[in-house]
């Protein structure tokens, strides 16, 4: 029964992101549009650079290592030559998706989860990343990597089925707000984390820039509920935390609004701070909203950032 | 019972629980309101926002007060607070006496009050009672009298109703005599009549213990209505000039004491429809147990009447049922040639009848015939001697009270029979004839003794001959109307009860000109009006058991009779006295039915007089009355507890989410959805104005067609044809506008394949122009019932069928018509003939011999019998290809040659388009033209 669950949910996500992603242009035809440099995947990048395939030749200048001097080939003539290796672009992307018990929230039976939300995002950008040749990788809820990372629909296929295996295993209460993700992760590769992020925020700088100090660059994609950004409650009302925060009674909770309000901008602009100072990119979604303007917006950063 | 001065408390244990309140007070005080959960993530944001107020924990203070309040009259109600207790009344048995007869509908409703008050007094104490009513019933109970539960009595009280005929208070006070009981206290509720018996029921009643007599007071006493008396003309039955009053007496009479005040009452006479046809306003003097009115109404509307009442008493005593004998003054005709053919304008009964049409109603027929039915005015015209054989029974029926008419004629001279008002002279008296020098006499003025007094005498009315009256020394005081020189005209006379009168002259205008004048008319009304009716106890009347028609209930109101009610012999009917088996009403056969009222037997009323000392006698004035709060203060809590809930939602903002459940923070949905719930009524109605089709949208070329009147084409699918179409009809137009006052707007082109087609799309168009062409397929079915229906509606189609080699779009030639065929199959095309010479067609505005296009020679064909669509033909079909003859190109250069040849056929075929217009445009308008040789002809002979 659970197995049967686990796949009817991650057919259901999939349908979902794989309708999303068709009104996005995928990364590769976006590519072309913008220049040949942004090619991406495993394609070489035309040009010197990091890689395995050879290159060309050229002369030895006084700011290349000696290492870089290939010797058989500056022993048949006379003159030193380092050997160039193309620059391949095999970039591996990290999704991470917060599923902890705070993300089950919804304030209407009209609107989804955050939840299912940022997961049905992260497919659909899984799903732009392989049509694009990228590998794609599944960060967990407790931050490992999850199986190596691989490319093509399959791997997609993959990730929502255990995408949808977390979102329906109860969550656990007393997972941390942001997990710290592990150091195992490729270097160099794109991480991109779709959470509420309203955990606290040195909690989030935390994990966040120990990602950037392993040289990778990232995307946080901010998913709230409309009632989180507007708290449209109004009387004598009781707050119950979903993660073991805590209580507070408000008496008039529409008197505590402008200062809700004014609370949550400034914990924004913390995050977006953040992101901005390791250069990172910072989005918002709402769930009440569609999600393509956001991924329209993940996806120029994703792209933007390649160029 | 707990009594605190005027409000007692039935189960003051109740009030114990007052106790408790101040710590409901308490517990309402410290109760705090709830409070709303709400999972929320952002929880962290929300600590240390510092709540502006803090609401109070507790609840406010006037809810407070509310609810202890609602609490407070709880408890007061539940003690079942009681006011105006009857403090010294005794527990024992209960007798309650209720005159239920004619005289207690009026204060009725009192009556039951008063009784119910007692009775619920007795109930809350447990007393048995028992209830007796006086008025007896038509089978008689035989059940001994038995004391019951107060409440049983009291249902039994409500079921009571006031019967419409007199007490038995001797039979009432037999049955009590029988109870036997101890201790008991009385109550008569008493209708203020005496009666036999009314003595010794009091004395019973007062064996039993303390007696109290409720009584109606002096201001409303029972009122009862007599029969009212008609009164006819200048006099009654009675005599004539005995009474002036032209009308109907109205009596009422009352239980008559010295305090009775002076009353008015308004009696009014209604027809059997409940019309009312005339009020009187009756006025009983003050100590007065009677008053008088006289209620003015025409005879006619008087023989409608079948029932006087008093307005505003609904009570059997005063309502009179007026019977078929008091409406009906059937007169008799009996006429010589009665069984002959009737011959109008020579025949005497003619006259009559048609001068008693008015207001009586007429019977012809043989003396034997009319006398076996009730009869009020005997007629006898013709002057022919009444035989002996019948002489006995008129006689008897005029000593009875009929009223014998007879009318002079040639067989009237001598003395012919007894049955004459006056002894007449041998012979007649003939005036103004040629033998004779006197001329025609006319009439003297009425005599004061006379019905017909005060008449205006018309100088018209003159008499030529008359039978004479033997001078007697009573021939004054007989005579009713007399000529201008003193000789008796009408004369009359007293026989028992009845009168016979006769009329010197004719019924025809053989010897007078009076059957032909208004007056005659008059006299007759009159002399109808003076005789008394059909005998209330004369021989000739009903026979047999009188079987009940309709009855009257206790409240006056008329109902078909009960199973008990009985037949009356006639015989017996005037000494049959009201009674259960007999109630007031109806009785006979329908259209002879006689009334059985109940004043007619009632005599004079007396006051209630025999009641002992020692009884207490009370007015309903002075019941005091009960009073029980508790359903008024339970009503009050309920109130106030529903407004408490009402303010507790409100106070938690649970109004929206209790109706609707868990949604979050929608509110205004909440509220919206409310709003729909509570105007539910409102949806089905919403609903029903959702499924009404928006008005469609009308398309730019119907509009257009609508807008400005436009000639139009069928589109053949072939652009060159289509072009020569366009400018074809468009050189048409313009040369429409050039020489007529069609100034129309550019063509338009149809086309019939369009998916949009429609038959109003083509409605707009007065001509629509059809090139058939071999090459095109014929129309969808659905295009052809499009140009049907335009057909039908009153349009005009031009089919232009050219089968010429050379004609455009088709050079090959032939084809065209075989075309033309099979399209009109699909259409409902009316016989067709070929356009003869003087069709409207060849008329409309040019006169033509024909209607030629390119080519001349093709014949036109129109509809065989156009009668509908003003005559218009609704096809015109051709093959002479007209457009290519009006086609030109922009220099207005023709396009085509026409065949054979030369503009003047080109200007015949502009003219045959005008024509085409304007008869499509104006109908038959100008099918004057077609006859106006004729017509021409007819104004020049």
């Amino acid at each position: 029964m659970k197995v049967a669950d686990k796949r009817e949910e991650s057919h259901r996500l999939r349908a979902q992101a794989d309708a999303i992603s068709a009104t996005l242009p995928s990364i590769l035809i976006a590519a072309k549009r913008i220049a040949a440099s942004v090619t991406m995947g495993s394609h070489g990048r035309r040009r010197a650079g990091v890689g395995d395939s050879f290159w060309q030749f050229r002369p030895y200048s006084k700011d290349d290592s000696p290492q870089s001097i290939d010797w058989r080939q500056s022993g048949k003539v006379d003159m030193v030559f380092v050997r160039e290796r193309e620059w391949v672009a095999a970039q591996t992307a990290a999704l991470w998706c917060d599923t902890s018990p705070s993300m089950r929230y919804r304030s209407s039976p009209k609107l989804p989860t955050k939840a299912e939300r940022a997961a049905v995002m992260m497919l659909t950008t899984a799903e732009l990343l392989t049509d694009a040749g990228e590998r794609i990788l599944r960060i967990s809820g407790d931050g490992r990597p999850q199986r190596a990372a691989a490319a093509g629909r399959l791997a997609v296929a993959q990730m929502a089925d255990a995408l949808a295996a977390e979102l329906i295993a109860e969550p656990r209460a007393d997972a941390p707000e942001i997990p710290a993700f592990s150091n195992a992760l490729p270097k160099h590769s794109t991480v991109v984390l779709f959470s509420d992020f309203l955990g606290p925020l040195d909690e989030i700088a935390g994990s966040v820039r120990a990602l950037s100090r392993l040289g990778i660059n990232g995307h946080m994609v901010q998913v709230l509920d409309p009632a989180e950004e507007t708290l449209p409650f109004s009387g004598r009302v009781r707050f119950v935390g979903m993660e073991r925060e805590g209580a507070t009674v408000i008496d008039r909770a529409e008197e505590a609004r402008a200062g809700y309000v004014r609370k949550l901008n400034s914990h924004r602009d913390g995050l977006r701070a953040l992101a901005t100072s390791i250069g990172w990119s910072f989005g918002l979604h709402h769930t009440d909203h569609s999600p393509q303007p956001a991924l329209a917006a993940l996806h120029n950063a994703i792209t933007g950032h390649r160029r | 019972m707990l009594s605190l001065g005027f409000i007692s408390f039935a189960t003051p244990w109740a009030l114990a629980a007052a106790a408790a309140l101040p710590l409901v007070w308490l517990l309402l005080r410290l109760t705090p309101p709830t409070v709303r959960q709400i999972n929320f993530p952002a929880i962290r944001l929300l600590f240390g926002l510092d709540p502006t107020k803090r609401t109070a924990a507790h609840t406010p203070p006037w809810l407070m007060i509310l609810r202890v309040l609602v609490l407070t009259l709880a408890l007061l109600g539940l003690a079942d607070p009681i006011m105006n207790v009857k403090q010294t009344e005794s527990d024992g048995p209960l007798i309650v006496v209720m005159d239920n007869g004619w005289a207690s509908a009026t204060q009725w409703d009192e009556r039951v009050a008063a009784a119910r008050e007692i009775l619920e007094g007795a109930d809350r104490r447990n007393q048995p009672a028992v209830l007796v009513t006086t008025a007896p019933l038509a089978t008689p109970s035989t059940m001994p009298l038995q004391m019951m539960p107060a409440r049983e009595v009291l249902a039994q009280t409500m079921l009571t109703a006031p019967q419409p005929w007199p007490t038995d208070r001797t039979t009432a006070a037999q049955r009590l005599k029988d109870l036997k009981v101890s201790g008991a206290s009385a109550t008569w509720i008493s209708d203020g009549v005496d009666s036999p018996g009314a003595k010794e029921l009091a004395d019973v009643l007062q064996g039993f213990g303390r007696l109290t007599v409720i009584e109606t007071s002096a201001l409303v006493s029972p009122l009862v209505q007599l029969p009212p008396e008609r009164t006819f003309g200048t006099g009654t039955s009675k005599g004539i000039g005995a009474s002036t009053n032209n009308g109907i007496n109205i009596k009422l009479a009352r239980v008559a004491t010295t305090t009775s005040p002076q009353i008015a009452h308004t009696v009014r006479a209604m027809d059997a429809e409940g019309q009312v046809l005339a009020r009187a306003l009756v006025s009983l003097p003050a100590g007065s147990g009677s008053g008088n009115a006289a209620m003015g109404v025409p005879s006619e509307l008087a023989n409608r009447i079948a029932r006087f009442d008093v307005e505003g008493l609904a009570t059997t005593a005063t309502t009179v049922l007026a019977d078929d004998q008091w409406q009906r003054r059937p007169v008799g005709i009996a006429s010589a040639t009665a069984t002959g053919i009737a011959v109008p304008l020579l025949e005497d009964a003619y006259y009559l009848r048609e001068a008693l049409q008015p207001f009586a109603d007429t019977r012809s027929g043989a003396l034997n015939d009319l006398l076996s039915r009730p009869l009020a005015v005997l007629i006898m015209a013709g002057g022919g001697k009444i035989l002996d054989a019948e002489l006995t029974q008129v006689t008897a029926w005029v000593e009875n009270g009929g009223l014998l008419v007879r009318f002079a004629g040639p067989r009237l001279d001598a003395n012919v029979d007894t049955l004459l008002p006056v002894k007449l002279r041998t012979g007649g008296r003939a005036l103004g004839s040629t033998m004779s020098w006197e001329v025609p006499a006319q009439l003297a003025p009425f005599p004061e003794t006379s019905p017909f007094r005060g008449m205006n005498v018309p100088d018209d009315v003159t008499v030529t001959s008359q039978v004479l009256a033997e001078p007697a020394a009573d021939l004054i005081s007989k005579t009713w109307a007399r000529l201008s020189d003193g000789t008796p005209l009408v004369t009359a006379q007293r026989r028992g009860r009845g009168w016979v009168v006769l009329f010197h002259v004719t019924a025809t205008p053989e010897w007078s000109k009076l059957p032909l004048s208004g007056l005659f008319v008059d006299m007759l009304r009159r002399i109808v009006d003076v005789s008394q009716g059909v005998p209330a106890d004369g021989s000739n009347e009903v026979t047999g058991a009188l079987v009940p028609f309709a009855t009257l209930d206790g409240r006056g109101r008329l109902s078909p009779p009960a199973p008990t009610t009985i037949s009356i012999p006639a015989p017996e009917f005037a000494q049959t006295f009201v009674g259960p088996k007999t109630p007031p009403g109806l009785y006979g056969p329908p259209g002879a039915t006689r009334a059985l009222n109940l004043g007619a037997h009632l005599g004079e009323l007396q006051p209630l007089a025999d009641v002992p000392l020692s009884a207490t006698r009370l007015t309903f004035n002075a019941v005091s009355r009960e009073r029980s709060f508790k359903p008024w203060l339970l009503t009050a809590a309920l109130l106030l507890l529903l407004a408490d809930l009402v303010v507790s939602f409100a106070l938690r903002r649970l109004l929206p989410q209790a109706l609707l459940g868990k949604i979050g923070g929608l509110s205004n949905a909440g509220t919206a959805t409310i709003l729909v719930l509570m105007l539910g009524y409102g949806i089905p109605h919403a609903r029903a104005a959702d499924t009404l089709a928006p008005p469609a949208e009308i398309d730019a070329n119907t509009r257009a067609a609508v807008l400005e009147t436009r000639l139009a084409f069928i589109a053949t699918g072939s652009t060159d044809v289509d072009r020569v179409a366009t400018l074809g009809l468009t050189a048409l137009t313009q040369l429409l506008s050039d020489r007529t006052a069609a100034e129309l707007q550019p063509p338009t082109r149809i086309d019939l394949a369009a998916p949009a087609l429609t038959a109003d799309a083509l409605m707009g168009y007065p001509l629509i122009y059809w090139r058939v062409l071999p090459t095109r397929d014929v129309p969808s079915p659905r295009a052809l019932s499009a140009v049907n229906s335009y057909l039908h509606s009153g349009g005009m189609v031009v089919f232009d069928a050219p089968d010429q080699a050379g004609a455009i779009g088709n050079p090959s030639g032939g084809g065209a018509r075989a075309r033309l065929e099979e399209i009109l199959t699909g259409l409902d095309v009316p016989q067709l003939t070929g356009l003869s010479e003087d069709h409207t067609l060849n008329r409309s505005f040019y006169l033509l011999h024909g209607l030629p296009g390119r080519y001349a020679s093709g014949p036109v064909q129109v509809e065989r019998d156009a009668a509908a669509n003003d005559s218009v033909s609704s096809v015109v079909i051709g093959s002479n290809d007209w457009i290519a003859a009006w086609a030109k190109d922009a220099q207005g250069v023709p396009l085509y040659a026409v065949v054979p040849g030369g503009e003047q056929q080109r200007e015949m075929a502009f003219r045959a388009g005008v024509n085409m217009v304007m008869y499509a445009l104006t109908g038959n308008y100008k099918s004057d033209q077609v006859h106006a040789p004729a017509i021409m002809q007819r104004l020049n002979p």
